[in-house]
């Protein structure tokens, strides 16, 4: 459905962040973007909704497409209205605004008709919401904002969701919850979702496929179960080199032993 | 996005902090700079340099202090100050009534013209404890409205203007733009100097704290109150000096000289030029007295060749002109000339590998 | 009494005025965080847009009226096109620095076609005063005070209460956010300062018939700056309050003191009363996390 083809995004012209990065999405399915800080994961995001421009950014070679048409160069409204939605990380939620606001302008693409129903949907979804509905955005925590701006993309029924680093700062409890949510979403709306994550163990338990992108290129990609057993993965995103053990500082040689993938 | 400013050329590195902090940092910086230097001193000795020229180069000397001042202030610490002018006017005030009431010379008046200066600076500073950004912006605009009443309407002579003396250096007097560039040349070189190299050290560091996040910085450590007071106080006492040579220049001292239009123009000079940046403040000046004195120069001759258009015409069309071309400037590059500067040196340093 | 009564008045006609330019500037703020410095110059424009159409052209009067809001629109739509749109998200500051220099522009403009002396004038209102007590009051008075009530009223409810109004408010929090909820920030922003426009066209109609369509209208631009802070940046009700405290203040002041000392009043009291309130008696505080 969505198909990344040896993308290379540069900034300002002179800082080359994307060299070359493939991916695909099909329909329905949990995909997750693993990688360590810098490896260009945001940017991969913000390349396919077309948020690049404000950051002096483009596209400057590959293709993106979206059932079949480019959508490289588009705005990032349009591609937002055929069905592409990003949710930014950081948690920015519209800070005046109150949480329902919030919500109403995650749907004001859609026809006004179905906004009640919609809203419904999210604080079903959500149901902490329901109690903030008049609060100002801006002063909640950190995981009660996460679920505005995640509630406001799915006012739109998107057909993809972006999720860049939703566990970003939450607390463990929280991470679980939201991403129990990420996975009924997608099994009862049935929307594709890409997710950027950096806490590699959720993202490897909640998607079907993962992809690993490391200094703007894909280094890995498969099933995410095999990625799990993976020996690299293992070592360098998941903190385990042989399980269940205490690892010796004597014993780290990283420098010793390269990656396979390289 | 990525800071593009520090790209030193290959092989160069610092194996010291207090080596990477120096100002030059190669051998060829050294060369250019002293060759730059005595270039300066030695211009109005050569030919076409006319008085015009001369002219137009103290006039952007002084501005260039004036707006160190403000670019420390707005561009470094963050604090939006559109009364600029108005505290160049206190400096020259204090300046020229000292010489016309008492016969003190410059040598004598400039600091306390300074000083006093930042004194009213600092003490249109204060609502900076309570107040941010464009709120704060307010307060400087307010500090102009009500500094230019009491000019006008505190002390008896200030309103048609009076003369003030020239500057004097034994026997010798500085009355003519041949002479007084060698007055404005070496202090706007000393207090280019004293900024970057304020602008490399501790209080520098707190002014960009102040600037990004001030409550983060507080949580740090650095008292945000009194840094920024103590901005206000630096950008104040430049615009001090700078007015107390701007009258001992003109040897006149009237209110006109300091309006809303100009504080303007001081803060124009510095976004053009780039915020934050000692090199990005004299691209600025540059650019925008150049942009000025264009108008000036062409504006009478439009308007006597469009006379069959109404009076005024002529330099309305200008304002056109130079009003488009500064939006299209800053449409195109918004974060001023500085930053286009380092582009640059950062594409010709990397060539061809531009990454 | 009848003294300061009088000056109670005419402060109140004054802000009333005030506050239709400070309404304009809350509108633009509201919507795209930038803050209008050539709002005077698009007063200004109107003004002048309006007397081309019905002293040049010798149109009847109300559909002069009519063409030059049409017209107050489209000018704020084209000004936003051209300038503000590629400056989105970028730094504040730019985007202040280029409305400064859209007012040199406009007024270069009006200069190139119409001259920089005054032009003849035209009366709107007939010349009726009302006496109360010792005060004068004229039906251009009575007109700006219920046309700045009226189109502020309208505002409130505009952006409290209708979708468009949300969205508004939603730019103004962050153009990049908006952008990825697929709403059309250019749309929205043209529609805004469209109605900017508009407004200050009204404005100016309104005050050239009385003060003169000359270049001189542009500097109630700068009174209005105190007015729409003092009442908060983003509020409208707060930008006719705002208005009508610094009318009361700068009469009071200067009619007490003289020498036009009620602008640098007007100011200084500015200042004091946001050290108390920062953010103006209606504005949004700022919220922060660190």
């Amino acid at each position: 459905m969505l198909k990344l083809s040896n993308v290379e995004v540069k900034y300002a012209g002179v800082i080359l962040v994307l060299r070359g990065v493939s991916l695909e999405i099909g329909k329905g399915t949990i995909v997750s973007l693993l990688g360590s800080n810098g490896a260009g994961k945001t940017t991969t995001l913000k390349a396919i909704s077309g948020l690049l421009h404000t950051e002096l950014g483009e596209v400057t070679a590959g293709t993106i497409e979206y059932e079949g048409c480019r959508i490289d160069k588009m705005d990032p409204e349009q591609i937002a209205k055929m069905g592409i939605i990003q949710v930014m990380e950081g948690r920015r939620v519209l800070e005046h605004l109150t949480v329902e606001e919030n919500l109403r302008l995650g749907g004001y693409i859609r026809s006004r008709d179905n906004i009640t129903k919609d809203l419904d949907m999210v604080y079903d979804y959500f149901p902490k919401l329901r109690n903030l509905r008049n609060s100002t955005s801006g002063y909640l925590s950190g995981g009660e904002q996460q679920m505005v701006v995640m509630g406001r993309a799915m006012m739109a029924h998107p057909r993809i969701m972006l999720l860049d680093e939703p566990s970003m700062g939450l607390a463990p409890l929280i991470v679980d919850e939201i991403f129990e949510i990420i996975k009924k979403f997608n099994s009862e709306e049935k929307s594709s979702i890409l997710v950027v994550e950096q806490n590699a163990r959720t993202a490897l338990a909640v998607s079907e496929h993962s992809y690993v992108l490391e200094n703007g290129r894909v280094v890995l990609d498969g099933p995410s179960s095999k990625l799990a057993d993976n020996e690299d993965i293992k070592e360098f995103y998941l903190g385990l080199s042989k399980i269940g053990e205490k690892k010796s500082y004597r014993d780290v040689k990283h420098y010793k032993r390269r990656k396979r993938w390289l | 996005m990525a800071n593009t400013s520090f790209y030193p050329p290959s092989g160069i590195y610092s194996d010291q902090y207090k080596k990477d902090m120096r100002i030059i940092k190669t051998k060829s910086q050294m060369v250019m700079s002293i060759v730059g230097l005595i270039m300066l001193f030695v211009l109005p000795k050569m030919p076409y340099v006319s008085g015009y020229i001369l002219r137009l180069i103290i006039g952007a000397a002084i501005a260039l202090i004036i707006c160190l001042g403000l670019n420390i202030l707005t561009g470094y610490c963050g604090q939006l100050n559109i009364g600029q002018s108005a505290f160049v006017m206190v400096g020259a005030f204090t300046s020229a009534l000292l010489n016309s009431k008492f016969g003190l010379s410059f040598w004598v008046t400039v600091i306390p013209a300074g000083l006093a200066a930042a004194a009213v600076g600092v003490f249109f500073g204060i609502p900076s404890v309570r107040l941010k950004g464009l709120y704060l912006a307010l307060t400087t605009l307010g500090a102009q409205i009500i500094l230019a009443w009491i000019a006008l309407f505190g002390f008896p002579i200030t309103a048609a203007g009076f003369s003030v003396d020239p500057i004097k250096i034994g026997s010798i007097v500085f009355n003519s733009p041949q002479k007084f560039y060698y007055i404005a040349i070496p202090f706007a070189v000393v207090m280019t100097f004293f900024a970057k190299n304020m602008m490399r050290s501790k209080p520098g560091r707190a002014f960009i704290a102040v600037r990004d996040n001030d409550k983060a910085a507080e949580g740090m450590g650095i008292d945000i109150f009194r840094y920024k007071l103590l901005a206000f106080a630096i950008c104040t006492f430049y615009a001090g000096v700078a007015g107390s040579l701007l009258v001992h220049y003109m040897m006149w001292a009237q209110l006109e000289s300091f309006t809303l239009q100009d504080s303007i123009w001081y803060l124009v000079m510095i976004i053009v030029g780039g915020l934050g940046s000692i090199e990005g403040t004299i691209f600025g000046v540059i650019f925008i007295t150049v942009l000025k004195e264009f108008v000036f120069v062409i504006g009478p001759v439009a308007e006597a060749k469009l006379s069959f258009l109404p009076m005024g015409a002529g330099s309305g069309l200008l304002l056109i002109i130079i009003g488009g071309m500064a939006i299209l400037f800053l449409t195109l590059e918004p974060r001023g000339l500085a930053h286009r500067w380092n582009l640059f040196k950062a594409y010709y340093r990397l060539w061809p590998f531009g990454y | 009494m009848e003294f300061i009564g009088s000056l109670i008045i005419s402060g109140l006609m004054n802000g009333a005025i005030y506050g239709l330019v400070a309404l304009g500037f809350v509108l633009i703020y509201k919507s795209s965080s930038v803050l209008n410095f050539s709002q005077g110059h698009m007063l200004l424009l109107g003004a002048y847009t309006f007397w081309f159409f019905k002293s040049s052209m010798g149109l009847n009067l109300y559909l002069s009226l009519l063409l030059a809001v049409g017209v107050g629109f489209l000018v704020g739509i084209l000004i936003e096109r051209v300038t503000l749109r590629r400056l989105i998200g970028q730094p504040l500051i730019s985007m202040i620095t280029v409305t400064i220099f859209l007012s040199l522009v406009i007024e270069g403009f009006v200069s190139l076609i119409w001259g920089s002396y005054p032009l003849q004038h035209i009366a709107i209102f007939s010349n009726r005063c009302f006496n109360i007590g010792n005060c004068v009051l004229t039906t251009q008075n009575l007109y700006a005070f219920g046309l700045a009530l009226t189109t502020a009223l309208a505002l409130i409810l505009f952006f409290r209460y209708t979708n468009l109004g949300l969205a508004m408010r939603g730019v103004a929090e962050g153009h990049q956010i908006m952008q990825g909820m697929g709403i059309s920030v250019k749309k929205i922003l043209n529609i805004s300062w469209g109605i900017a426009g508009m407004a200050a066209t009204i404005g100016g109609i309104i005050l050239g018939s009385t003060l003169g369509f000359r270049l001189g209208l542009s500097h109630i631009g700068l009174l209005a700056i105190p007015a729409a802070f003092i009442g908060g940046l983003e509020s409208p009700e707060g930008a006719i309050i705002g208005g009508l405290l610094i009318g009361l203040c700068e009469s009071i002041v200067s009619g007490y003191l003289g020498n036009a000392a009620g602008v640098p009043a007007a100011f200084l009291i500015l200042i004091v009363a946001m050290i108390f309130k920062p953010y103006g008696l209606f504005g949004l505080v700022k919220i922060e996390r660190v």
